[in-house]
């Protein structure tokens, strides 16, 4: 047993050396319009290759720590290691060969096309069509919230390929290119205040090579790339380790812990209009004590290693509890300000540094993406429970 | 982070498991009450040394951490084992801490089971003698009175009278001896005693962790077979989620209560801090899941008849025999605010 969360604060030093050099101000004075810089993001990957393969806890805990107070809000890359992980688990030798370097080298950055404008938690009725065209695939149809895409250089694509069989028999997965003709990006604005997309894809034709995993096996290809967006797929060879563990030490840093941390830092010196300080109100008290609690649930929740973190279902409920309660947390530690809270995080003299704000807006999203909080308890009820759920009848 | 449990800890849980489902079914904890104590079942719970256990070596004991004894706390809050347990556990813990109280000539048989100790869990002057957990049934009370930490034998036999109360617990005020020992003054007496408060805030969230998933296996077993609209319950949404969301907050209040019960067991400087948490979000965990469990069992858990109320009432009461909740938020908020703005535990932010 240990909860000790050990830094290697040597490691620490590193990351905050390559962050000083690196990381442009500009940057960190607009870190939430999410900057994205393509030299950044190949020297990045490059740096996190070069020191993140031997990385134990303490080194992972020190790279998250210093993520997390650069206030680091570049686009991220979580979608590339899942999707890299995919292809390793389930891609031809060729594709690992040709494709996995460049994704591991930064060179090439994936980009999720699973939700449709009438499909989003149940991925499953897709509806764009793939048909086959000799050696190629002729795509048509159009993905919703294809965040990234307008940087990134591969979409990776749920396509229906037989419509006459139950849904989930006739799909099937493309790594399509996004310079191929036919492939329009459209901005999508956001309640978070930066952009996500709408893809169109007309006549989109790819070689069968793009194809990852079987036929009309697509959503066996889905069901990894979920267990690896659950943090819950088998690991595969080094390089795509340090992509994992990127990703996952990305996440510990839980957003909310630092909405938290800033709010306290306003609330310690902060006055009301009538000369009492906020920090001693009993109703701030509670709210702060409360997401406290909230805050390690959620870290220990995702950090298990015991026998129950094999349950099915596990991973979900954590999915679950940490959206909830930053959705939860946030609109409070927002209240606690009273109206000066109302202030927009890109004003100047927002509480806070803008966090509760942006962070209101931001916690909206995280109990739809990645399967709703509705999907995820009727996971938990189904398959760590047993309780089956009354379906609508079946129909593609 | 690892969360896995060595070999005695492992041993600590099967055996407490076996003993509590063998010893203290339903039917037991029913002819228990009200006053919520069984004479012959904590014979045998403290034949199997448990109070001795919790004590250091070198005191007598036989030197368990909490990281064990919450695997014990959990296993009677599974039964709602009628026995003062986690009173009896503490009150020793704290008690062997003094010479006075090694010297006197009920620490041995307290330490057998046959004298049970128990802890007024506010200060004298703040009521703490009135309504004492265990206070019908134990023969000795420690209590915070003044600068002083006092243990004093309680007047007249046990068990004594107790109040009719919601969760059928042997409460009972405490007239304050003459014959009251000193065990320590001024600031070694508060610090003795805050611990104490805290190790006892630990197993009451191990047995209101216990409660919970019982009282959540309970509810799961019985929205399997009651039908409703021609279908099992369960099978309906609006209650498999319920279940759901209950199975995720009873996973999280057992990871706290034990990154607690390492923390104390650790001397880490944030023991007081996460002993608070997991116990306000163990009450908040087992009020929500016992409520929902007795929600759903439908009209039939309104009654006496149906074993989930004995859950329910034990979930409030188990929590509000110390404080408001919401206080020992205000407590916990001193806590986390009192800590320094960047403060570090091993280097991560808390």
């Amino acid at each position: 047993m240990e909860f000790r969360r050990e830094v290697n604060e040597e490691f620490a030093a590193k990351v905050r050396a390559f962050l000083d050099e690196n990381y442009k101000q500009e940057w960190r004075e607009n870190r939430f319009d999410w900057p994205f810089d393509w030299d950044f993001h190949r020297q990045f990957v490059a740096w996190q290759n070069e020191n993140l393969l031997d990385a134990g806890p303490a080194e992972l805990n020190a790279f998250a720590r210093e993520i997390d107070r650069a206030e680091f809000e570049f686009r991220s890359v979580g979608t590339n290691s899942l999707v890299a992980n995919t292809i390793a688990a389930l891609g031809t030798f060729e594709q690992r060969e040709q494709i996995l370097p460049k994704m591991l080298t930064g060179e090439y950055l994936a980009v999720l096309g699973y939700t449709e404008p009438d499909s989003g938690s149940d991925a499953a009725a897709a509806k764009t069509r793939a048909e086959r065209d000799g050696d190629d695939w002729v795509i048509n149809g159009q993905k919703m919230f294809t965040s990234n895409a307008h940087i990134g250089t591969h979409v990776f694509l749920l396509t229906r390929t037989n419509p006459d069989v139950e849904k989930h028999n006739g799909l099937t997965m493309f790594l399509v290119p996004l310079d191929t003709p036919g492939v329009e990006v459209r901005e999508i604005q956001t309640l978070r205040g930066h952009r996500t997309n709408m893809t169109f894809y007309t006549d989109v034709r790819v070689p069968d090579f793009y194809r990852i995993g079987d036929v009309d096996g697509g959503w066996k290809v889905m069901r990894v790339a979920l267990d690896f967006e659950h943090s819950s797929g088998k690991k595969y060879d080094t390089g795509l380790q340090v992509l994992r563990k990127v990703s996952s030490a990305m996440e510990s840093g839980n957003r909310l812990d630092l909405v938290l941390r800033k709010t306290l830092d306003w609330a310690r010196s902060a006055k009301r209009d009538d000369g009492t300080a906020v920090i001693e109100d009993p109703a701030v008290r509670e709210r702060i004590a409360r997401a406290a609690i909230e805050i390690e649930v959620a870290r220990l929740l995702g950090g298990r290693n015991d026998e129950t973190a094999k349950i099915a279902g596990v991973g979900n409920g954590t999915k679950l509890y940490a959206s909830e309660t930053y959705v939860r947390a946030v609109s409070d530690l927002l209240d606690l300000a009273g109206p000066v809270g109302l202030l927009q995080h890109t004003e100047a003299d927002a509480i806070a540094g803008g966090w509760p704000e942006y962070s209101f807006r931001d916690a909206q999203v995280n109990t739809i993406a990645g399967g709703c909080s509705e999907v995820q308890r009727d996971v938990i009820a189904e398959r760590r429970l047993g309780l089956k759920r009354m379906k609508p009848a079946a129909k593609s | 982070m690892d969360c896995t449990l060595n070999e005695t800890q492992l041993a600590v849980r099967e055996n407490y498991e076996r003993f509590f489902e063998k010893e203290a079914p339903a039917q037991r904890v029913r002819a228990a009450e009200p006053l919520g104590f069984d004479a012959e079942l904590w014979t045998r719970l403290a034949a199997t040394g448990v109070v001795a256990m919790a004590v250091a070596e070198d005191r007598g004991g036989s030197g368990a951490g909490l990281t064990e004894l919450l695997f014990v706390a959990r296993e009677y809050g599974r039964r709602l084992a009628p026995v003062p347990l986690v009173e009896s556990v503490v009150a020793a813990r704290l008690l062997s801490q003094f010479e006075p109280a090694r010297a006197a000539d009920w620490y041995e048989p307290m330490l057998s089971g046959e004298k049970i100790a128990t802890l007024a869990l506010r200060p004298a002057e703040s009521g703490g003698l009135r309504l004492v957990p265990a206070g019908a049934v134990a023969d000795l009370v420690v209590v915070l009175d003044g600068e002083q930490l006092l243990v004093a034998p309680i007047a007249g036999d046990r068990p004594r009278q107790s109040p009719a109360n919601l969760g059928s617990q042997p409460l009972a005020e405490c007239a304050p001896g003459t014959s009251a020992t000193v065990l320590a003054s001024g600031a070694q007496a508060r610090t003795a005693y805050q611990a104490a408060l805290s190790e006892w805030k630990v197993l009451t969230a191990a047995a209101l962790v216990g409660l919970s998933e019982q009282a959540h296996a309970i509810a799961l077993d019985y929205v399997k077979v009651r039908k409703a609209f021609g279908i099992t319950i369960g099978n309906f949404q609006t209650v498999a989620h319920r279940m759901a969301d209950d199975a995720v907050l009873i996973d999280g209040a057992y990871l706290l209560c034990l990154e607690a019960a390492w923390a104390t067991d650790e001397g880490m400087a944030d023991a007081a801090r996460l002993s608070s948490m997991a116990y306000i979000n163990a009450t908040e965990t087992a009020g929500k899941t016992a409520g929902d469990a007795l929600h759903v069992h439908g009209g039939l858990g309104f009654t006496m008849e149906c074993d989930i109320q004995l859950y329910f009432r034990r979930a409030k009461a188990w929590s509000l025999v110390y404080a408001d909740p919401r206080q020992e938020l205000q407590h916990l908020a001193d806590l986390v605010i009192g800590a320094a703005a960047e403060e570090v535990r091993d280097g991560i932010p808390a």
